[in-house]
């Protein structure tokens, strides 16, 4: 993000050009009031943004006088009268989204209907909507908002300048950093799924047996989750998400890591920071990530499993095994990149290697015939 | 029938979504936006077209340009014949 952000709208395609690290080409006086899609323009003053070369068409005839274009995507001439191309669209992209905004901006204070602990610390310029519960001696750091029906619970701290949407659960002594996003109805603290049998379980069993356990699972006892949760700074939290609160010590999630919406994240984990990870991803229990991993949406970890710092997981990936740092991987089971995808072409010529060998077969057995 | 070249760089337009006359022998999977998971279907289809096995170390996701998965595939098509006349 540029220093010199943020701009508010109405802004002209010059100051455009110097938020961006752009290169203006054209008309730099040209002022833009909002951003749409291409196929959307109706006043002169929309501002355009195509960073595919399909969406060009979609200006041919439209009002609009300026835009913000992919640096290779070509332009017929005379098409704009502006122009501000970026090198890195995407990046460029969230500038423009932090410009163009409408930021969540309630009234600060407390909403009549909000219960907030007589013990419970509000800090100055904290935001409090309609129906929030804030429980005993937790605190609400400077500056943070609570949108309606947040419930945080005892002893819970959230840091300054974070935005808790409707509906979001934080469990007591949960410790939130300072600039956190934690979308609708996402939970952090719930206890973790931690339970235990007298006798050896069949889950345990199945781990060394064969086909089938001896054992059952009888007189299943739970193993409360007395520790807690703590998320690090600049930490974002999709709707839905779930982050269980540790049996001891804590569930951690480090600074600037991203969250999609519905992912779970059991108890005792250890994200890094500025991890990503996409929707619909779930890590077991004591599972261990380093700093900057990637998990792409739907991957599943078995419980223990340490995954190395920078190492990428591809899409619907179940890892059973550790992943070294740095490493890609991919399929079910995840395997090395290169290992997944020639096991992949190699299922695909399944049909045809059971064909070819039939064939060698019976030429086989006329040979035996002559 | 079109010839290896026009087949090829038909498989590879539909499954890359783009149109055929921007599959060239130079163009690389990088420039036609293909990801290797793509590729590997590519090299799938490829098989199934002409009848063959891409072997490994011959080609593989490293792969350079669409030329030599040409030069490749009719390397194997030649060998193939090769065999059926001895």
């Amino acid at each position: 993000m540029s220093e010199r952000l943020p701009l508010r709208p109405p802004v002209t395609l010059g100051d455009l050009a110097d938020a961006l690290n752009g290169k203006l080409i054209g008309n730099g006086e040209i002022q833009v009031s909002a951003l749409v899609h291409p196929t959307e323009v109706s006043r002169a003053d929309h501002l355009v943004f195509v960073m595919e070369p399909a969406l060009v068409s979609a200006l041919e005839g439209s009002p609009v006088l300026g835009a913000v274009v992919a640096e290779d995507i070509c332009l017929p001439q005379g098409l704009l009268e502006g122009v501000v191309r970026v090198q890195r669209p995407r990046y460029a992209l969230a500038d423009l989204l932090e410009i163009f905004a409408s930021p969540v901006d309630p009234p600060p204070g407390v909403h009549p209907s909000a219960i907030v602990d007589a013990s419970a610390m509000i800090y100055p310029a904290v935001s409090i909507g309609p129906f929030v519960h804030v429980g005993p001696d937790a605190s609400v750091g400077s500056g943070s908002i609570l949108m309606s029906h947040v419930s945080v619970g005892a002893s819970a701290r959230i840091g300054e300048n974070c935005l808790l949407h409707s509906g979001v659960r934080i469990g007591e002594r949960v410790c939130i950093g300072n600039r956190v996003i934690i979308h609708h109805n996402a939970s952090v603290g719930a206890d973790g799924f931690s339970f235990v049998t007298p006798e050896q379980a069949s889950f345990e069993a199945a781990k060394t047996g064969g086909d089938f356990v001896t054992t059952n699972n009888r007189g299943i006892r739970r193993i409360n989750s007395i520790g807690t949760v703590v998320i690090g700074d600049d930490v974002e939290i999709g709707a839905c998400s779930t982050i269980d609160r540790a049996n001891l010590g804590a569930t951690v999630i480090g600074r600037g890591t991203k969250i999609d919406n519905q992912v779970q994240i059991a108890h005792n984990c250890h994200i890094g920071e500025d991890c990503l990870i996409s929707g619909c991803v779930g890590i077991s229990g004591s599972c261990r990530l380093g700093d900057r991993v990637v998990l792409a949406g739907g991957v599943g970890l078995a419980d223990h499993i340490e995954v190395g710092d920078d190492a990428v997981v591809g899409a619907g990936s179940g890892v059973w095994r550790n992943v070294p740092p740095k490493q890609v991987v991919l399929g079910y089971p995840a395997a090395p990149k290169s290992e997944a995808l020639e096991r992949e072409l190699n299922i695909g010529r399944l049909r045809r290697l059971i064909r070819d060998v039939a064939d060698l077969r019976r030429r086989l057995l006329r040979l035996d015939h002559r | 029938m079109p010839d290896v070249e026009s087949r090829i760089r038909e498989i590879i337009a539909r499954e890359a979504g783009v149109p055929r006359d921007t599959v060239q022998r130079h163009s690389t999977l990088a420039d036609l936006d293909i990801s290797s998971v793509q590729f590997v279907q590519i090299m799938f289809l490829i098989e199934e077209e002409f009848d063959i096995y891409l072997a490994e170390g011959e080609i593989g996701v490293d792969l350079v340009s669409v030329g030599e998965l040409l030069d490749a595939v009719e390397r194997l098509l030649a060998d193939k014949s090769r065999s059926a006349g001895a």
